[in-house]
């Protein structure tokens, strides 16, 4: 039987910068292994500056390594033709700041190709989804994180992707909001797409994602099912040195 | 090839309504209305020649507003690309030449904007004045105007790879000697300091001669201008445009994007 090949792939991924005055390289990831399959969700833990957002980038071929490559259902992803199979969520997620919301919404979908009948009924439906319809003629830069983020999201989908690559995806949204993006993911899971996300939020982690992969200094310092996780996972008791930073106890 | 067309001329009416909604470029054109109006009180004052005070600030406004303007714009582009604000763009299915593409046209849809508007009043203010309006009144504005693209693409070129403040300066300069490229010629014959020497000829080829479309001169003493000055001046706006925008769109698809 034929094997089907991943929906994302990251195979030996070295990414560095330049920098100082001498611009020294730095390398920020190294030899990163990743696959992502149809059907799964895959989780990024790590520390701030581990490297997560640029494995993310990486994968989404928004920034290209200095070696290694990153295929989509075995297509190199510098091919522009696979990019509308990707659903990306930045960390940062809109460039005009004085666009209305269906305007950016109507920019990115003729970005992605899409013809004005489809793309008309599609904004429609993903307005209704993310209940964003009142909110649809207000300007970018007015609206609050959180819708922020709802917006951000339902562009990811605006193009029907079947894989989704989303940076923090449950930043700013309220418990409601979190349990609606929760059971969406699933559902788009359970239709056959492929999710990577990056959080900070364990119990996000642990409810959504099949496998986790967990992001230090760069490299990949493990990789384990939901159901299996390791112990090195429960945070410390205590930090050190902590209380001489705090403030001075005569306050009290 | 349609598809990539729509894409660049959705980006390209992005940036127009992101510039035309923008409250700090509408203080800048307010500005530059506002100077232009003062020239009108400026050359009432002035006892002989007022005609030429008229016209000379005027046109003057309109080369420094055209540095300003794109300095401005420009700067936007440098955020964006510093704030990964473009990641969501680039992740579409579209070039980063396209993109570039969408950028600098979406620029001289706002530069036209607001070239028209000013155009407009500064004629204005001339026919108030009874200052008779010619052709060579037009031909001027238009290779102004030509001047304002020239410095978009310039403005492009370095946006993609300096910070707001270099990119100012860049920009000035690159406006500052193109109307002096002449005298580094001058200069580069007269120094016996061979580096000297070459890097003053260097520069005079890395800089568009803008002088060759500034029309001031032979609109306020109504000299006529050769077809010969057109064609060429006509053609130094569209290759440098063109060498400008392809420097612009080898560096950006070079350049990491962290």
């Amino acid at each position: 039987m034929k094997k089907l090949l991943p929906a994302l792939k990251w195979e030996n991924i070295c990414f560095s910068v330049n920098t100082g005055f001498f611009m020294r390289q730095s390398k920020i990831l190294h030899d990163i292994d990743l696959e992502l399959h149809r059907g799964k969700i895959l989780g990024l833990i790590g520390a701030n500056g581990a490297g997560k957002t640029t494995t993310l980038s990486i994968g989404a071929g928004l920034i290209r390594p200095y070696q290694g490559s990153v295929t989509v259902h075995g297509i190199p992803i510098s091919s522009i033709k696979i990019k509308n199979r990707i659903g990306y969520l930045a960390e940062v997620q809109y460039p005009f700041r004085h666009l209305r919301l269906v305007e950016w919404l109507f920019l990115l979908g003729k970005l992605s190709g899409m013809d004005k009948n489809e793309l008309n009924q599609q904004v429609e439906k993903i307005l209704n989804v993310f209940e964003l319809e009142e909110l649809n003629q207000k300007f970018l830069n007015i609206l609050s994180k959180g819708q922020l983020q709802r917006v951000s999201l339902a562009q990811t989908l605006l193009h029907k992707p079947d894989i989704l690559i989303l940076d923090e995806p449950m930043s700013g949204l309220d418990a409601y909001w979190r349990r609606q993006v929760t059971a969406f993911l699933k559902r788009f899971k359970n239709q056959g797409g492929a999710v990577v996300f990056s959080s900070h939020v364990l119990t996000d982690i642990k409810e959504i994602a099949d496998s986790i992969a967990c992001i230090e200094k760069g490299r990949i310092k493990w990789i384990s099912d939901t159901d299996s996780l390791p112990d090195s996972l429960t945070p410390p008791e205590e930090i050190k040195g902590f209380e001489e930073i705090l403030f001075s106890k005569e306050y009290i | 090839m349609k598809n990539n067309f729509s894409k660049i001329t959705a980006i390209s009416f992005s940036v127009w309504k992101e510039s035309v909604r923008n409250k700090g470029l509408f203080t800048l054109i307010f500005v530059f209305l506002l100077i232009l109006l003062s020239s009108h009180i400026i050359s009432a004052a002035a006892s002989i020649n007022s005609d030429r005070i008229l016209q000379t600030m005027g046109l003057f406004v309109f080369g420094m507003f055209g540095i300003l303007t794109n300095i401005y714009l420009g700067t936007s582009l440098i955020q964006e690309i510093s704030e990964k604000r473009l990641y969501i763009i680039l992740v579409r299915p579209i070039s980063r030449t396209s993109l570039l593409l969408g950028k600098f046209s979406g620029t001289c849809l706002v530069l036209l904007s607001v070239f028209f508007a000013a155009s407009g009043v500064w004629l204005f203010i001339l026919y108030i004045n009874q200052v008779p309006i010619t052709l060579l009144h037009f031909l001027t504005l238009f290779f102004l105007l030509g001047e304002w693209i020239i410095l978009a693409s310039a403005s492009l070129f370095f946006a993609v790879f300096t910070t707001p403040l270099l990119h100012g300066l860049f920009l000035f300069a690159f406006a500052f000697f193109g109307h002096y490229s002449k005298d580094l010629i001058l200069y580069s014959t007269a120094h016996s300091n061979i580096f000297i020497k070459k890097t003053l000829l260097c520069l005079y080829y890395f800089i568009p001669n803008l002088e060759l479309i500034n029309f001031k001169g032979a609109m306020l003493y109504n000299e006529a201008i050769s077809l010969g000055n057109i064609a060429s001046g006509f053609l130094l706006v569209v290759l440098w445009t063109l060498i400008l925008f392809t420097g612009s769109g080898i560096v950006f698809s070079k350049i990491k994007l962290l």
